[in-house]
């Protein structure tokens, strides 16, 4: 028995790659799903996905320009995630169209563009890892910057944190407080692009976002308050990238989708056995007597 | 415009007092922050010879005066005739194309309660948290609250009578349970200025009995209150003073006057809309 686990769980982290993989989802989980649990609340859960196309073609060009070097291919990405998130605010300022309109044209736009600028400058292979990721590459400097932006993701979001509480809630108390206050947005948006382009190494461009929003809404099912909400969901969003990691190794399946099956397996399991809101509260909810609510 | 020179000695005596700070708005004034020597003998809201327009129609002109300290300030008009973009003005949310505000409160101390609420109420939040919110702009971005912070916000929640709603998500609460505990945000916020646009729409008589008598104890606590009313009972019991919006101008009366006018209103129909028939 003892054998067994060990063979399952700690025989894999003999190697330096399963090691520094594990690490970097680790970090990534921190980070990753208090961003997309702010964004399910805001009713913004597909802006996450329209801004992983958006780092592509950044990507892309950070490809070209130096090869799979992740630090040039990062903050191509970041330049040109922040760009497209600024362009669609203005193209949507302009007025006739809503911020989501205008973020999903640049976004498919941009899907076009790194795919092309990958396709014209590398081969299939390149393009199959910048778009589902690849673990074998996560390299000690990968890894210190995967957990360089993670910690910072951290740390700004706690300094924001109260702002962008109230901006959920109520923008108008926001804005009445103080003029400036029009910042909030767009730190979220520049850390949720930093985020992003941290996690495409392991997971690729386009599942980057799963580990941000599946934990996100899968903790929707067990808790109303939004610390449960942060806190369950990087719960899940661990055990889904340590667990996904295992799974590949030992079955031999892509590591990307793996993390993201089983973080999707954990959004099956609690929609329908969670707290809230599942169908087995649904069909165990009972209309609670007068008397039970008077002691809450 | 006899108000200028006050303001004039509140720029020349920036930063030897430091007593506290106000904002001028209007054009190429905005966000200006200066030092007053004293606040207290100014008004902390001043509009001069306001002229607002929504687009290129003119909504207000020729607004003036002066909103005296720990007054409550009824607001009446017709439907359309500018309540709401003299809200907005005042609060700095739309540039007057000429003319002046004169905000000295500081804007942690601004509250403004919209008839249309911008909150979410599906956002995973209780009754105390959203009233504990009214102190994080004073608060600043990290600091925890201790102990005394948690009693100051029982206390507000006590006076409004929502303790027992306190751990209660808001998706939950009824129309008057929410304005509660929207005035307990501002209570905690220690509001200077607040403006309400119709406070006591779809709220319960009980709820409108516990307002009216907190915001009295606001205003004689020193917080200048800005009300928009269409109700003639809540306006008697509530305003010491009513700007009435007609036609485009705004014309300052007493709410006896008021009444006065409205006794013999049968013969003559007084009209100035909302929804309630009160002042109508």
């Amino acid at each position: 028995m003892l054998e067994l686990l060990n063979a399952w769980f700690v025989a894999p982290f003999d190697y330096g790659f399963m090691r520094r993989a594990v690490v970097g989802g680790l970090a990534l989980s921190l980070a990753a799903p208090p961003l997309g649990v702010f964004l399910v609340l805001r009713g913004m859960s597909l802006i996450g996905d329209a801004m992983a196309h958006a780092i592509l073609p950044g990507v892309a060009i950070g490809f070209l320009l130096a090869g799979f070097s992740l630090p040039v291919m990062s903050i191509g990405g970041v330049m040109f995630g922040l760009m497209v998130a600024l362009l669609a605010g203005a193209v949507s300022k302009m007025g006739g169209q809503r911020e989501d309109a205008a973020m999903a044209s640049f976004f498919i736009i941009s899907l076009a563009a790194g795919v092309m600028l990958i396709s014209v400058g590398g081969s299939s292979v390149d393009l199959t890892h910048v778009l589902f990721g690849s673990i074998l590459a996560v390299n000690s400097t990968a890894l210190a910057l995967i957990a360089g932006i993670s910690t910072l993701i951290v740390i700004i979001l706690a300094v924001i944190f109260r702002a962008l509480v109230v901006e959920c809630l109520d923008p108008l108390f926001l804005r009445g407080q103080s003029r400036r206050n029009g910042w909030v947005h767009s730190v979220f948006l520049g850390l949720l692009v930093l985020n992003l382009t941290a996690g495409f190494q392991t997971l690729g461009t386009l599942m980057a976002v799963g580990l941000m929003m599946l934990p996100a809404t899968a903790a929707r099912f067990w808790s109303k308050r939004l610390e449960g909400l942060m806190g369950i969901a990087v719960v899940l969003a661990m055990t889904a990238s340590t667990g996904g990691l295992l799974l590949s190794f030992h079955l031999d399946i892509p590591s990307g989708p793996s993390i993201i099956l089983l973080a999707g397996a954990g959004y099956f399991f609690s929609a329908l056995f969670g707290r809230y809101h599942s169908l087995a509260a649904r069909l165990r909810r009972k209309t609670a007597p007068l008397s039970a609510e008077t002691s809450m | 415009m006899p108000l200028l020179p006050d303001v004039l000695v509140g720029h020349q005596t920036a930063g030897i007092c430091g007593a506290a700070a106000f904002i001028t708005l209007g054009p190429g004034g905005l966000g200006k922050r200066v030092d007053a020597m004293s606040t207290r003998e100014l008004p902390p809201l001043q509009l001069e010879n306001l002229h607002l327009a929504q687009g290129h129609r003119t909504v207000l002109e020729h607004v003036d005066g002066d909103i005296k300290p720990g007054a409550i300030t009824a607001l009446i008009g017709a439907n359309g005739a500018g309540k709401s973009t003299l809200i907005q003005a005042i609060m700095g949310e739309l540039r007057p194309v000429s003319g002046k505000v004169t905000c000295r409160v500081p804007s942690e101390r601004r509250a403004w309660l919209p008839q249309q609420l911008a909150l979410d109420l599906t956002f995973p939040m209780s009754v105390e948290e959203l009233v504990m919110t009214g102190s994080w702009p004073s608060h600043g971005a990290l600091k925890g609250y201790c102990a005394a912070h948690y009693r100051k916000g029982r206390d507000i929640m006590a006076r409004l009578g929502i303790s027992h709603l306190a751990h209660r998500p808001l998706g939950e609460l009824s129309g008057g349970q929410r304005q509660r505990a929207l005035i307990g945000r501002t209570l905690m916020q220690e509001a200077e200025l607040l403006l309400l646009d119709e406070p006591f729409a779809n709220v319960d008589s009980d709820t409108v009995d516990i307002l009216i008598r907190i915001l009295r104890q606001m205003a004689d606590d020193g917080t200048t209150i800005i009300v928009v009313l269409h109700d003639m009972d809540h306006l008697q019991r509530l305003a010491d003073e009513v700007l009435m919006l007609n036609g485009g101008h705004a014309r300052w009366m007493a709410p006896a006057a008021l009444t006065q006018q409205q006794a013999p209103a049968q013969a003559v129909p007084f009209t100035l809309g909302g929804h309630h028939a009160g002042i109508a």
